[in-house]
């Protein structure tokens, strides 16, 4: 930050960004398959206050966290391994995340102790984290296309994962599958919103610590380790949080691919790469990504529902070959 | 969960089929229910005139098919909420549980009735009149027991049954299944191995190895072609193939006793090879 006038332009960006998103959220608690209009939203009848206050606005409160915590999580990752492929659909950290419940639904955990789920989540985006980067690992430094391989492979893996133990548990149904490989958020409720808020709070606070450091990163490991950042630690605290985001995140809703792909990359296009800001304005645009998405997957064709996994991976794969070409 | 106990007078607490504790109001006036056999339940309790909403599959009795509908395999929780019912019913085949979180968002019951195994029809139908505060439960639940009931058979050559709920890949009722239970309880075997539980994909090679005397299917999901095509393959195959009325026979409803019965009929007139 050297000048007022960026201050500014930061300043202006956020409120532009938060502008957007409370948009958005008024948007996707206006519309729904039930009817639409503002009288919905402000009139005395119950049942319209019903669907909109324990309906429409969890769901679109959840959107909206969703996309920060996976633009933040995917920002994170490109950040430490510095590499704009990173996301943590591609990496298949969502994967390891959704394939922890997956086994925790067969073991009949999910069913005794629901809340179980997020935490199972998270055991397995952090497990997934680590397969990743050992498997990508070079004596110097992380191979970026060995990144992707690996990512890919394990993608695969953790598919194989969550059919199998979704087939082997009692009442298996393949739509239940379906839930947690291609995300959708209908099943939205108050209780997912608490955890993915809480959750987010964590690591935002943990992020914006070590937001400096992380700054540093982008002159490489050495360079920043010869400023004074405990690059280790930094390390494993970034991890860390970028696997809670993505595990709590993928715990309430499935897997939503290409968000933290493609928002950390937009925002950069406006803003350069400070770690320090693009932390906000990703945070910021991936809740206007993900609440417009649901707002569409649920109001093209109602009253059914796009999955709105299937509707970031049409948006965010011509991006990933787009960003694949310029980075090869 | 002990505010529910002694909650408002308005609700009581009840134990659903999975275990869960719902809060339904005491007095039920609109009902949705998400699965045809439970609408096929309520009208056959009279309870009809509760009925708001059911879901896509729906069908019977052919009233069943003017109701508002809020959807299929994954029911739209804000068509449900539209319809303010006071509770609304579920099964546990599918994945209705996950909608209880945001039903219950909007305070919304949803009572889970189990409709795996055979027996679990009559008392699903009692749990059902009760929830619903209908007098007809106890009648219609032991009536159908009896209808059930009339059905056992004991037969000195048990044909082998195999039901195929889907052909390519073939995916059969294995056992604690309703169809299981249905097999045993008109004297026939199922030639499902008894260690494969639930709807498990059946090879080729095992219907090869334990060929049935007897192949179903359901008529309006799979084709007569289809099942001809699969048969092709295991030319050697002599055994007897019929078609059976889908939801009579696919839904775990009080249309069971008559599904039994016409599985009685196709066992009957089916004859040992010497």
């Amino acid at each position: 930050m050297n000048s007022a006038s960026d201050l500014r332009r930061l300043l202006f960006l956020i409120a532009l960004l938060l502008a957007i998103v409370a948009t958005a959220i008024l948007v996707g608690v206006t519309f729904g398959a039930s009817g639409a209009g503002l009288r919905t939203l402000f009139g005395s009848d119950p049942t319209a206050r019903r669907i909109v206050m324990g309906i429409r606005l969890p769901r679109v409160l959840l959107a909206a966290l969703e996309g920060a915590a996976l633009a933040v999580a995917g920002l994170t990752f490109q950040t430490l391994l510095r590499n704009p492929l990173a996301d943590p659909f591609i990496l298949g950290v969502s994967g390891g995340a959704a394939s922890g419940a997956a086994v925790g639904i067969a073991l009949g955990i999910a069913r005794r102790h629901p809340a179980a789920i997020p935490l199972l989540s998270f055991a397995g985006a952090c497990g997934a984290t680590a397969a990743v980067f050992l498997l990508a690992r070079r004596r110097r430094g992380v191979d970026p296309i060995r990144l992707i391989l690996s990512g890919l492979v394990l993608n695969s893996f953790f598919s194989a994962i969550i059919l199998v133990s979704l087939s082997l548990s009692p009442n298996s149904d393949l739509t239940v599958a379906f839930r947690w490989m291609i995300g959708n958020l209908a099943g939205a409720s108050w209780n997912d919103v608490i955890v993915l808020a809480v959750s987010l709070a964590v690591a935002l606070v943990v992020l914006v610590w070590i937001a400096n450091d992380l700054r540093l990163f982008s002159f490489g490991e050495e360079d920043a380790s010869g400023r004074g950042v405990a690059v280790e630690r930094v390390k494993l605290a970034g991890y860390a949080t970028a696997s809670l985001l993505t595990g709590a995140a993928v715990a309430v809703s499935g897997i939503i691919g290409f968000v933290g792909l493609l928002v950390p990359h937009l925002v950069r296009m406006a803003w350069r790469r400070d770690y320090r800001h693009l932390l906000p304005l990703s945070a910021l645009a991936g809740a206007a990504l993900v609440v417009t998405s649901d707002v569409v997957s649920r109001t093209i064709a109602p009253p059914l529902e796009l999955p709105i996994g299937a509707l970031t991976a049409f948006l965010g794969v011509p991006f990933f070959l787009l960003l694949l070409r310029r980075e090869t | 969960m002990a505010a529910v106990a002694c909650g408002a007078p308005s609700h009581v607490g009840v134990i659903d089929d999975l275990g869960r504790r719902v809060e339904v109001p005491s007095r039920i006036h609109r009902v949705v229910t998400l699965a045809p056999n439970l609408t096929e339940m309520v009208y056959a309790l009279g309870g009809q005139k509760l009925l708001v909403g059911t879901d896509d599959f729906s069908d019977f009795p052919p009233e069943a098919k003017r109701l508002r509908k809020v959807g299929g395999m994954q029911p739209n929780v804000e068509l449900i909420a539209a319809l303010s019912p006071d509770v609304v019913l579920a099964t546990t085949n599918g994945n209705h549980a996950s909608l209880a979180p945001s039903l219950a968002s909007a305070h919304i019951a949803m009572f889970v009735v189990a409709g795996e195994r055979l027996e679990q029809i009559p008392s699903g139908l009692r749990k059902v009149a009760d929830i619903l505060k209908l007098t007809s439960g106890e009648e219609a639940s032991s009536a159908l027991r009896r209808a059930i009931e009339r059905q056992r058979r004991h037969r000195i050559h048990p044909p082998s049954v195999l039901f195929a709920v889907w052909a390519s890949p073939m995916y059969v009722a294995g056992g604690e299944t309703f169809i299981d239970d249905l097999i045993a309880l008109t004297g026939a075997k199922n030639a499902v191995p008894p260690t494969m539980h639930g709807w498990p994909a059946f090879s080729l090679e095992s219907f090869a190895a334990s060929p049935p005397d007897i192949l179903l299917y359901p008529g309006a999901s799979v084709s007569r072609k289809q099942i001809d095509a699969v048969l092709e393959r295991v030319p050697h195959w002599k055994g007897t193939v019929a078609a059976v009325d889908e939801n009579r026979f696919t839904r775990p409803g009080p249309r069971v006793a008559q599904a039994a019965a016409d599985l009685n009929a196709i066992l009957d007139r089916w004859k040992p090879t010497p």
